[in-house]
């Protein structure tokens, strides 16, 4: 929440203490990173965001290279109704970004997902994408895959997020999302979960 | 825990009533439960009490008892937000808060910590006791260490209103001779329970449980249990309610009040639209004036229902400030802070998403991905049975949207990649003086594997067997590999992500 304008009469210090959360009110309208790296964490809270939208009858759709994606029995174990999740399988990361503008501009959607993993994406890509996600409240969700330390893909990125996993023990991982990067509000906040591992992952 | 503190607010509904009518404060005075002649007394003060008035009478039998009686009715959601606002009160003298769930105006706090905060235990309790007694509630207290004794004694403090225990053999032993009747049971079970010859608490909880939820009922098994002492580590706080604040400093003192408002409407603004974004609204609003002559003004304002229109708070705030004196002095600061609760379900998806998206707009950018990237472009995944992973699952044509069916997972898990094809892996030597590196020298090593689970099949057509492991590495990263038996070699599957 940025900070009030100045008033008719004085300075105005609005200090509010709206309290940030990992939800589609937090990101809609928004472009957004979520970079991971080795224990990376990316997919699972990107479709937590996909969970989210289909509890607020928000339209989803998952954009990847026909190479990889979320293994669907897991997305279905994390409660996603797979029917409704539309997954657009492109040849390459390029035609992923083409593929998010096309999704974007219908304004149709509430989230989209796009996999870009190490792809670089033009600054002209990526403004078109954050004007589009403004237009029409539309979170636009791009997976990269990078180490916390290295920027994130523009100037364009209105929030970025480094997810991770971390070993708790008996079979249960501690993931974390550290957000170095918010223009609405401070950053520096977090989001933790707890899962269980796949089966047969002690 | 080893500080717990039980706060009780007797006859909390009779106590709002007279909050409400503080005039009827000394009269006799009743809540019932409708308006009208039948309605049943259900809350007696003292007075009503010794005019004869008791609990289960009809209203016109209790007029007919006691012609000066005052009456009236307290609805459950009043009572829930008297629940809510006294838990924002007690949350300033501990976090950990527990409204009790079948007894509006009992409360449970933890004290575990505070002493460098809030002094003694007895200090803490009366900064309590003073809290609630500016708020407008009487109140006893008892700090112990268990929930049910301190609940019990509690119940039957009096005179002295407030009890602290140092020992728990002590606070066991004044809880048990608490009379029965001072518990929340009903008047037949404590009747019945009296002509076992059992009129205090110990002699309750010495009756063996077997029995007692079939002879007496649900209430008094619960509090039996209680007494047992069953739920004393389930403590539940409810969650703490952080309030919205927001700030304006004036350059010059101001003192017209609509332009006070016009402040206050524009600090007001962002916060009710973060809170329908939120799926909540705002059941109070707190205006705080600091004026130039160095005084402040305050004004607390609850709107009968919860709102997200600022407008309709400063409509509010004008008429209670409009029927104030004038300020002294002009304003030079101007604070405001929204308590807040979630709406209803139905009314927090409408806050979400407020934007209607068109499905035909969706299948028309479906059909300009399919001309630019094929025909099996745009797809949905669906579960197949198939021993395989990549088999146990279909890409299908999707044509349009679908209404969802998500459902919320107890336990869900960490999601993995899948490559469409397995990625081949460098063979694992017999000799790993660095661990086998899975990706080359240049990435760390694999730290534990765990593992096999054999998958086999297909064995009616060109059998398939696999050892599937997970790898993970010194790095972090979790692999998902396996090893192909005909083909004696490794591959990776997919990965953690």
């Amino acid at each position: 929440m940025s900070p009030t304008s100045p008033t008719i009469n004085g300075l105005a210090h609005a200090h509010t203490a709206t309290l940030p959360s990992w939800s589609l009110v937090e990101l809609a309208g928004r472009l957004v990173e979520i970079a991971s790296w080795r224990a990376g964490a990316a997919l699972t809270f990107a479709l937590e965001l996909v969970l989210h939208a289909q509890e607020t009858r928000a339209p989803a759709a998952w954009i990847t290279p026909r190479e990889r994606a979320f293994l669907p029995s897991d997305a279905e174990a994390c409660g996603i109704d797979l029917a409704a999740l539309p997954v657009v399988r492109v040849a390459d990361e390029h035609a992923v970004a083409a593929a998010g503008d096309m999704l974007a501009r219908s304004g149709a959607f509430g989230l989209i997902v796009l996999d870009l993993e190490s792809a670089e994406v033009p600054l002209g890509v990526l403004s078109r994408l954050a004007g589009l996600a403004r237009a029409h409240a539309t979170a636009i969700v791009v997976l990269t895959k990078k180490p916390p330390e290295r920027a994130s893909l523009g100037s364009f990125v209105s929030l970025r997020a480094d997810a991770r996993f971390e070993r708790r023990g008996d079979g249960m991982f501690t993931c974390e999302l550290t957000i170095p990067r918010d223009r609405r509000r401070a950053a520096g906040w977090k989001h933790v979960e707890v899962r269980r591992g796949p089966p047969g992952l002690p | 825990m080893d500080r717990l503190a039980c706060l009780d607010l007797p006859a909390l509904p009779l106590q709002l009533l007279v909050r409400v009518h503080p005039t009827w404060r000394g009269e006799p005075a009743v809540v019932v439960e409708s308006d009208t002649p039948h309605g049943l007394v259900v809350w007696t003060n003292r007075a009503a009490r010794e005019a004869g008035v008791l609990p289960g009478l009809r209203y016109a039998a209790a007029l007919g008892l006691c012609a000066r009686l005052r009456a009236g009715v307290i609805a459950s959601s009043e009572i829930e937000r008297a629940v809510a606002e006294i838990l924002v009160l007690l949350q300033r003298f501990s976090p950990h808060v527990e409204p009790c769930a079948g007894e509006p105006g009992v409360f449970w706090i933890d004290g575990h910590g505070l002493e460098r905060l809030f002094g003694a235990p007895r200090t803490w309790a009366e900064s309590i006791r003073t809290c609630m007694r500016d708020a407008g509630f009487e109140s006893r207290m008892a700090v112990g260490a268990r929930r049910f004794t301190t609940y019990a004694t509690a119940k039957a403090l009096g005179r002295v209103p407030l009890a602290v225990f140092d020992d728990l053999a002590h606070e066991r032993e004044v809880a048990a001779r608490v009379d029965l009747a001072r518990l929340s049971l009903q008047p037949e079970v404590r009747d019945a329970l009296r002509k076992l010859g059992l009129v205090n608490v110990g002699d309750f909880a010495r009756l063996p449980s077997g029995g007692i939820l079939q002879r007496f009922g649900t209430e008094a098994h619960r509090l039996h249990r209680m007494a047992a002492g069953l739920f004393e580590d389930d403590f539940a706080p409810a969650q703490e309610v952080i309030p919205l604040t927001a700030r304006v400093d004036l350059e010059l003192p101001e003192a017209n009040l609509e332009r006070l408002l016009a402040h206050v409407h524009e600090l007001a603004h962002p916060l009710c639209t973060a809170l329908a974004r939120r799926g909540e609204a705002a059941t109070a609003i707190e205006l705080r004036f600091e004026l130039d002559d160095r005084t402040t003004r305050a004004e607390r304002l609850a709107p009968a229902r919860p709102t997200v229109d600022p407008e309709w708070l400063v409509r509010l705030l004008r008429m209670r400030l409009a029927s104030k004196p004038a300020f002294s002095a002009g304003a030079t600061t101007i604070a405001i802070t929204l308590a807040h609760a979630p709406v209803h379900a139905e009314q927090a998806s409408l806050f979400v998403e407020t934007r209607a998206r068109s499905a035909a707009a969706a299948a028309k950018a479906f059909s300009a991905l399919r001309a630019a990237f094929g025909e099996l472009a745009v797809t949905r995944a669906r579960l197949v049975s198939a021993h395989l992973p990549e088999h146990g699952f279909v890409w299908e044509r999707c044509d349009a949207l679908v209404d969802p069916q998500p459902r919320r997972a107890q336990c869900p898990p960490l999601v993995r990649t899948l490559f469409r094809t397995a990625q081949k892996l460098p063979p694992r030597s017999r000799h790993e003086p660095d661990g086998w590196l899975l990706h080359g020298v240049c990435r760390a090593s694999v730290a534990r594997l765990s593992g096999p689970y054999r998958l086999s099949g297909g064995w009616w057509r060109a059998e398939v067997a696999r050892e599937y492991y997970f790898a993970e590495l010194a790095d972090g990263e979790i692999a998902w590999i396996y090893y192909d038996v005909h083909k004696r070699r490794w591959l990776r599957q997919g990965c953690l992500s």
